[in-house]
């Protein structure tokens, strides 16, 4: 047993110079292809959502980065351990050895079941408390991104109850106006791969996106206003953010030009003296990987420490908020407050099952809710779960382009079954032992 | 196929692990978002209510990109 180690590399000054697909400062070449280890057996191409690599089977494949989501399902299903990523792993190291820092572990739920794999321990192991006293332990503070998850719910859950009383409840009052560039069906926006996919190929698709933030930006935004004047009492500008994400995208959503929303923000109210730079919101994303890499260069194992229960309120979370690493979790998280709200009364149970992607490609689901301001007459929401973008995701969008979806809300994970199989987490040999069956190439001498 | 079944599995057992973290919260009387105290506080002393002006500005993006057409005039959608 134990992981396969997956070869990373810093980035460059090219990294952020943009060009083609990518704006300025965004961070391109996340992923590449070692083409000394690369076969050419053409897994990885079968992987990939967005067609972005290239290379016949047999040759040496290369990445299109023009093309790439960053999502990194190349490199978590590669045999050969020939596909490598970028890791902002020394940047943030040395930062955390810097006191003049407060340096805050942004941590998504999906790594919660899956760090403990890096230490020997089986898929799905949850650490919690364990997870954030190492975190604490390595010399980070916390603030949840499960914490993040439960505002992107009540920021995204309204923007979609706005939408139903506009486009559905045929209520036009001037403070719901802006909705009328926001048609039915809802997409979710948590999954930066699936963006990047919609802005790349399906620009149709875009004003039909919540324009609420992923729970990373939000986490990225609140901490440098809310958590640093109100409830720690520290200089924004001595913060340093970094995501613990599942996932490679998430390096390159935290380096989108547009998320230095606190910046603007404390600058406008005057917090900020009026030389200070422009700084993100995030700035740096380690993979679950880089984290557990980060951990054993500190002699860390998180398995090994003792728990410790929260401590700070930024450590609070709910389950909705935990599930959104699962395909299906942000429609459920959602529909549980939503229900809440629109009904104005608890649902029987809050497990939702019908809309859980587990490992089935698309799942559909209608459910009634009583509309409190209908006098608590039902309304029928039919929800699409798509659960990896590669081969399901196509039909659904081309129904919503001419007009012809069925649905009011439909979540898209690019990745099969949420955010646990992302492309920043452990490549389990699980995934990888099938070599012998089903190789189509005999093994490079 | 055979890898299939195996990466099946491992999935399985990852969404198992969040499914537990949830009956966990569950007990802890913390199922739903809105239900959240911290998220209770940070509305009630800092940034009011969803969708209000605050939100607007720290929580929302204006900015999704037509990406094939960065190079003509950067167009948008927001």
């Amino acid at each position: 047993m134990g992981v396969q180690k997956i070869a990373t590399f810093s980035p460059s000054e090219k990294t952020f110079t943009g060009g083609g697909t990518f704006l300025p400062g965004e961070v391109k070449g996340i992923i590449r292809i070692n083409p000394n280890k690369c076969v050419g057996c053409d897994t990885c191409r079968h992987h990939c959502p967005a067609g972005a690599i290239k290379g016949s089977l047999g040759v040496t494949h290369h990445i299109e980065e023009d093309l790439c989501l960053s999502c990194g399902q190349c490199l978590v299903n590669c045999p050969f351990g020939a596909i490598e990523q970028m890791s902002f792993l020394d940047e943030v190291l040395s930062r955390l050895k810097d006191p003049d820092y407060t340096v805050v572990a942004i941590i998504a739920p999906a790594v919660r079941v899956a760090l403990a794999e890096e230490f020997g321990a089986p898929p799905g192991t949850l650490t919690v408390h364990r997870m954030h006293a190492a975190f604490k332990k390595a010399g980070f503070r916390i603030y949840e991104n499960n914490l993040a998850a439960d505002q992107t719910i009540m920021e995204e859950g309204y923007e979609f109850i706005a939408k139903v009383k506009y486009w559905l409840l045929g209520d036009k009052t001037p403070e719901l106006e802006k909705f009328a560039e926001h048609p039915l069906p809802h997409f979710t926006s948590c999954c930066p791969a699936w963006i990047r996919y919609a802005e790349l190929y399906w620009p149709d698709i875009l004003p039909h996106i919540s324009g609420a933030k992923s729970p990373q930006q939000m986490a990225g935004a609140t901490v440098k206003t809310w958590v640093a004047l109100r409830l720690w009492n520290i200089d924004p500008r001595k913060i340093y953010t970094v995501g613990i994400m599942p996932c490679t995208a998430k390096i390159y959503e935290a380096s989108r030009p547009e998320f230095k929303s606190a910046f603007y923000w404390l600058k406008e109210k005057g917090h900020l003296p009026e030389d200070t730079p422009p700084f993100p919101d995030v700035d740096a994303v380690l993979t679950t990987r880089d984290a557990a890499e980060l951990f054993r260069c500190l002699n860390i194992n998180p398995l090994n420490v003792s728990p410790e229960k929260e401590t700070d309120i930024t450590e609070v979370y709910t389950g909705g908020a935990t599930i959104f690493g699962n395909s299906g979790g942000v429609t459920e998280a959602a529909l549980r407050t939503a229900y809440c709200v629109l009904s104005g009364q608890e649902p029987s149970s809050w497990n939702i099952e019908a809309v859980r992607g587990h490992t089935t490609g698309v799942r559909t689901a209608k459910l009634a809710i009583p509309l409190k301001p209908l006098g608590g007459k039902k309304a029928n929401f039919h929800i699409c779960v798509v659960n990896g973008v590669k081969n399901h995701l196509e039909p659904i969008l081309e129904d919503v382009v001419i007009g012809k979806s069925p649905f009011h809300f439909i979540e898209v994970m690019n990745c099969p079954g949420g955010c646990i199989n992302g492309g920043g987490q452990p490549v389990n040999p699980m995934g990888t032992s099938w070599i012998d069956p089903l190789l189509p190439l005999p093994l490079k001498a | 196929t055979d890898f299939v079944k195996k990466r099946n599995k491992y999935i399985k057992m990852r969404q198992k692990g969040l499914y537990k973290d949830d009956l966990r919260c569950q007990r802890n009387n913390l199922p739903a978002s809105h239900l959240n105290p911290t998220v209770e506080k940070f509305y009630r002393d800092f940034a009011e209510h969803p969708l209000s002006e605050t939100a607007h500005h720290l929580l929302h993006t204006h900015h999704y990109y037509v990406r094939g057409k960065l190079n003509m005039k950067g167009e948008r959608h927001g």
